[in-house]
């Protein structure tokens, strides 16, 4: 079939924990809205025909790369031809594919572009401009594009798949992490119109699906966060299939470490690791997510079998002796085991729903957990695991 | 059977795109004529024993060392048990010769093992390749990176050095001075920055262009080999590209194929990756790096690590 | 299988590099075995890196974490937490993550346990404030044995079991951090730092730089681990690496390749089996990861071990430096078995 996706290349605002309010292009799917980071998250099934119509509302010229895929056509009004890179008429290259102009350029091309591709592959992939993209990507326009394999069935569990039936890619739940970066001063440069130099690129801040920790842990589509409407944070059950994936949109690469378990790398960008019979996937507890790459995993969890009735072989101290909420909260149930709540020192706020147990999932190079060097933030979410049972309808992606 | 090359170390100037004339250290294949960046490409049949005669005509001792091949270095100490340089050191005005046998197929750098961080920045590095058993050059039916069985039979192949250079470094060092950190402003293939990538080669010290051009359905093989200081994300745009060796191991054997598909390859200092795509469609085909300020010019887009396939 | 009970001190000090800078830590201290009244004469002595914590799978293990406090800074009263890095199927409990479960608050105790599952190169650290309590350094190295471990049984030494192509003669640890002396005096200063500046100046294996990164661990009592790496020609070697910096890395060992056995304290296995190793000349890896490498000790020399983005086998702008090592190869018998690891 052929899905028909409208864009808008725009501009926006998006918020930091800290309190920042930082200036952002950014895509968004209804026309006369703001923004978003990252953009819409596309969605479409193995062998579909996908058009894709940029409008651009910008102050320069913009474009979209499809990386993963290949045979991509742009129609800026003269018929689709294959996108190419693109030169003045003095031979420099201006753009790394067909382009939108942007509104009250003399040379009155076009504002808006289709792109026309196959969705000949599943997995997971970036949309990123190609246009200045040293400045355009950083400034958010970017977002993902999960392509379904053709016999996908989420009501079938055999169906229920990354990359297909048979290929060991079954999932009960899935999630999407973008990771980037955004250094304000660059921001700042475009919104003020004023010089930035690349050489200087400095993050302060980092984020995951366009949101900077603790902000990763809010569900989708908060209120308060109007133009990063995509959480980030994993809830599982034990000894679920959770399906991970992970993509660079930033210029740095990034190692995310998922604490709990390992994962099993399936594929990397877009590509099921298997040639024929022989499986290439492997396991890591930190996978270095590179800039303009996605690596789509398999986690599972099923915990050391403590239980009431099988206790730990150790005795927690008082509260008196232990370090609870040292900030003035905790995600701690106050109890060892799952499932189970017990005593948290008086003050001290916990967000614990039903003794669910909390895991980390950040990047490494620890200065990017901050939020401008305050911890915690940045490239920070939790991964959940709780109870059996007492998830719904949490981890899907429409 | 020997090989004997002559290399020459030299002081030069490279033209890169938007900046002044910048110096550098290089090798040159003869006593006239100017330093190249990278170095002379030393093409090799396995097996054989290469020996490099190196005059320096630098003002500081250098030397050579030949990272992932099969040789035993004879690292140079101080007084105090200290590292002067990895390999024993031609002296300034002085020439000596280096050897080694290419015992496996492959890309790989020959570089300086002195003092590094100032001499392999100022561009004292260059490629060799190592040919497998029954590569004959004027024979295309035999051309294999690694051999047959290996599955990297190509008909196109184009070696691509990356590197980084610090303008303010290369000016620092050519006048004695001591650099202030490593902050590179160009990023190269082939010692050139985009749009000079795609020029032809020449005879001038940068004398590698980058551009490949290919006809629909022939087999490309692009063999990168990374002579900088930091990673390089190596993005080839629309084509699915199967990555077959890594540091020279070829990832293809008869009892398994560990070959993949990548389109954003991370290639760390001191790493190779030969990667194989079968030229698509004709069009125009950008390869470029991801970390995406390293496709600029100082702070100018497009620039640095970029080129293109063309399929006429 | 064994019970193992260890007792580390979390505490403050010093370390020096090569061109006698002295740089404030945070770190760890073996308090395993010392008599309760005697444990506060440890307070201020940190080592860079944290004693090596070495078990088997099926071992029962018992971390003592003690909060011995900071004598250089009595105002900071952080709490601090072991984080096992990378051990399966954790309950948050013992995970060490303080917004996640509990931390342990100055002059208190806490008891750790863990069932090692699966063998292979790990590293544990505070989770406390990580981005400060780690570059400050509170990290250490930690290595799972196999169950069928015998270290005097050449086929059953080994770095992932019998049979499973990993054994070795010597081992040694290559585990890479990096110092920011700025960020590290503001902290002795009582400043606050802006943690997104981090720009190292020193470069570090095994918490050394060059040239002190061949010296015998005597040498630096507060650093303790040196990262020579001796063999006899023909003898197989294990590198165990670890990155516990905030930066990427390039490590060469000129003239040795080296065939990657294990990641991540798994091997590379594909689901059917698939033998995945791989030979390496220039191993590139990142913060978190860990690499179990093996080569063959080839003729007697010295081969320069170096990080390839050379810039980092400086000290302080000053070469050589950082990122630099050796491995020594002598002619066969010449050394006696190895004592332990990094011995």
């Amino acid at each position: 079939m052929t899905v028909n996706i409208e864009l808008w290349a725009t501009d926006g605002y998006m918020s930091t924990p800290d309190g920042n309010s930082i200036y952002i292009w950014g895509f968004t799917d209804t026309a006369g809205k703001k923004a978003q980071l990252p953009g819409p998250r596309i969605v479409v099934t193995q062998g579909d025909v996908v058009s894709i119509t940029v409008h651009n509302l910008l102050p320069e010229a913009t474009s979209l790369l499809f990386p993963g895929q290949s045979g991509v056509l742009a129609d800026n009004g003269t018929g689709p031809h294959l996108a190419e890179p693109q030169f003045d008429g003095t031979g420099n290259l201006v753009s790394l594919t067909d382009f939108a102009d942007y509104p009250g350029n003399p040379g009155a091309n076009p504002t808006s572009i289709r792109y026309i591709f196959t969705a000949g592959n599943p997995g997971t992939y970036l949309y990123e401009s190609g246009t200045n993209p040293h400045k355009q990507v950083p400034m958010g326009l970017y977002g993902a594009i999960i392509v379904r394999p053709a016999d996908y069935d989420p009501a079938v569990p055999s169906r229920k798949t990354a990359y297909g039936e048979n290929t060991g890619t079954e999932f009960d739940r899935e999630y999407l992490i973008v990771v980037s970066e955004i250094d304000p001063v660059l921001h700042s440069a475009v919104e003020k119109g004023t010089d930035y130099n690349i050489r200087e690129f400095k993050p302060r801040y980092w984020t995951m699906n366009g949101r900077c920790a603790p902000d990763t842990m809010f569900a989708d589509g908060m209120g308060c966060l109007s133009n990063q409407p995509y959480g980030a944070m994993i809830m599982a059950e034990p000894g679920e299939k959770i399906l991970i994936r992970y993509a660079g949109a930033g210029i740095e690469n990034h190692p995310l470490h998922l604490h709990g378990n390992h994962t099993r790398v399936v594929a990397e960008d877009g590509r099921l690791l298997k040639n024929g019979t022989t499986d290439l996937s492997y396991k890591r507890f930190t996978i270095l997510t590179g800039s303009g790459q996605t690596y789509d995993q398999i986690f599972s969890w099923s915990g050391l079998g403590y239980s009431q009735a099988n206790p730990i072989p150790t005795t927690l101290p008082n509260l008196r002796n232990l370090g609870v909420g040292d900030a003035g909260w905790t995600l701690w149930s106050g109890s060892p085991y799952l499932g189970e709540k017990g005593d948290i020192p008086v003050g001290v706020t916990s967000f614990n729903e039903m003794g669910e147990y909390y895991f980390m999932l950040h990047s490494h190079e620890e200065m990017q957990i901050t939020n401008w060097g305050e911890f915690p933030g940045g490239l920070m979410t939790m991964l959940a695991i709780f109870p059996a049972g007492s998830l719904g309808n949490v981890g899907t992606i429409e | 059977m020997t090989v004997n090359y002559n290399l020459w170390a030299k002081t030069g100037s490279i033209s890169l795109p938007g900046a002044g004339p910048v110096p550098f250290w290089g090798f040159a294949p003869a006593t006239e004529g100017p330093a190249r960046l990278p170095g002379p490409l030393l093409e090799v049949p396995q097996g054989e024993n290469v020996e490099i005669s190196l005059t320096n005509d630098l003002a500081s001792g250098i030397s050579l060392v030949f990272p992932g091949q099969d040789f035993v270095p004879q690292p140079v100490k101080n007084p105090a048990g200290t590292f002067v340089s990895y390999n024993p050191e031609t002296a300034s005005g002085g020439t000596l010769t280096y050897s080694l046998t290419v015992s496996r197929p492959g890309i790989f750098l020959y570089e300086s093992g002195t003092a590094p961080e100032k001499q392999i920045q100022m561009g004292l590095y260059g490629a060799m390749v190592v040919r497998p058993p029954g590569f004959d050059p004027g024979n295309p039916a035999t051309w294999t990176a690694y051999g047959s069985g290996s599955g990297t039979d190509f008909d196109i192949e184009k070696i691509m050095v990356l590197s980084e250079v610090d303008t303010a470094m290369h000016q620092a060092l050519a006048s004695g001075d001591e650099p202030a950190g490593y902050k590179p402003d160009y990023f190269l293939i082939n010692g050139r920055s985009f749009p000079d990538t795609l020029n032809p080669d020449d005879s001038g010290p940068q004398p590698y262009g980058a551009k490949v051009t290919a006809a629909p359905g022939q087999r490309v093989l692009l063999r990168i080999i990374n002579a900088g200081f930091m990673n390089h994300n190596i993005r080839l745009q629309d084509i699915d590209a199967r990555v077959v060796a890594g540091d020279s191991r070829p990832l293809i054997t008869p009892v398994l194929d560990k070959s993949y598909l990548k389109h954003t390859l991370t290639i760390g200092s001191g790493q190779s990756y030969d990667i194989l795509f079968t030229a698509p469609t004709p069009g125009k085909y950008v390869l470029y790096d991801r970390n995406l300020n390293c496709c600029v010019n100082g702070n100018n887009f497009p620039g640095g690590i970029m080129t293109l396939v063309e399929v006429p | 299988m064994a019970v193992i009970n260890k007792r580390f001190g979390a505490t403050d000090g010093h370390i020096k590099m090569p061109d006698g800078s002295e740089h404030y830590i945070f770190g760890w201290v073996d308090l395993t075995g010392i008599p309760e009244s005697e444990i506060f004469s440890y307070r201020g002595k940190a080592q860079l890196l944290g004693p090596l914590l070495e078990v088997k799978v099926g071992d029962e293990v018992y971390l003592t974490l003690t909060n011995l406090g900071m004598p250089v800074r009595p105002d900071l009263d952080d709490s601090h937490t072991v984080h096992w890095h990378g051990f399966p199927n954790q309950i948050a409990l013992y995970d060490g993550v303080p917004e996640a479960s509990i931390s342990v608050p100055v002059g208190r105790d806490f008891v750790y346990y863990y069932k090692p599952l699966d063998p292979g190169t790990y590293m544990y650290h505070c989770h406390f404030e990580p981005v400060e309590h780690i570059q400050m350094g509170m990290i250490g190295p930690l290595l799972v044995r196999p169950a069928d471990y015998d270290p005097n049984n050449p086929l059953y030494k080994t770095a992932y079991g019998h049979g499973t192509g990993t054994e070795f003669d010597r081992e040694y640890f290559v585990f890479l951090t990096e110092l920011d002396s700025a960020a590290h005096h503001q902290v002795a200063s009582v400043q606050e730092y802006d943690w997104t500046d981090f720009s190292p100046d020193y470069w570090l294996i095994n918490g050394r730089s060059y040239p002190d990164t061949v010296k015998s661990a005597g040498d630096l009592p507060e650093q303790p681990f040196p990262a020579l790496i001796k063999a006899n020609s023909g003898e197989k070697v294990l590198l165990r690496y670890i990155n516990l910096g905030y930066q990427q890395h390039s490590i060469e060992i000129l003239g040795i390749p080296v065939r990657i056995v294990g990641q991540d304290a798994a091997r590379p296995l594909g689901l059917n089996g698939e033998d995945l190793a791989y030979w390496k000349d220039c191993n590139y890896f990142a913060a978190g990861q860990t690499l179990d490498a093996i080569f063959t000790a080839p003729a007697p020399g010295t081969y320069p071990v170096f990080n390839r983005d050379c810039y980092k086998n400086t000290n302080a702008g000053v070469t050589p430096g950082g990122m630099v090592s050796e491995v020594q190869v002598f002619a066969a018998g010449t050394l006696p078995p190895q004592a332990g690891p990094g011995q």
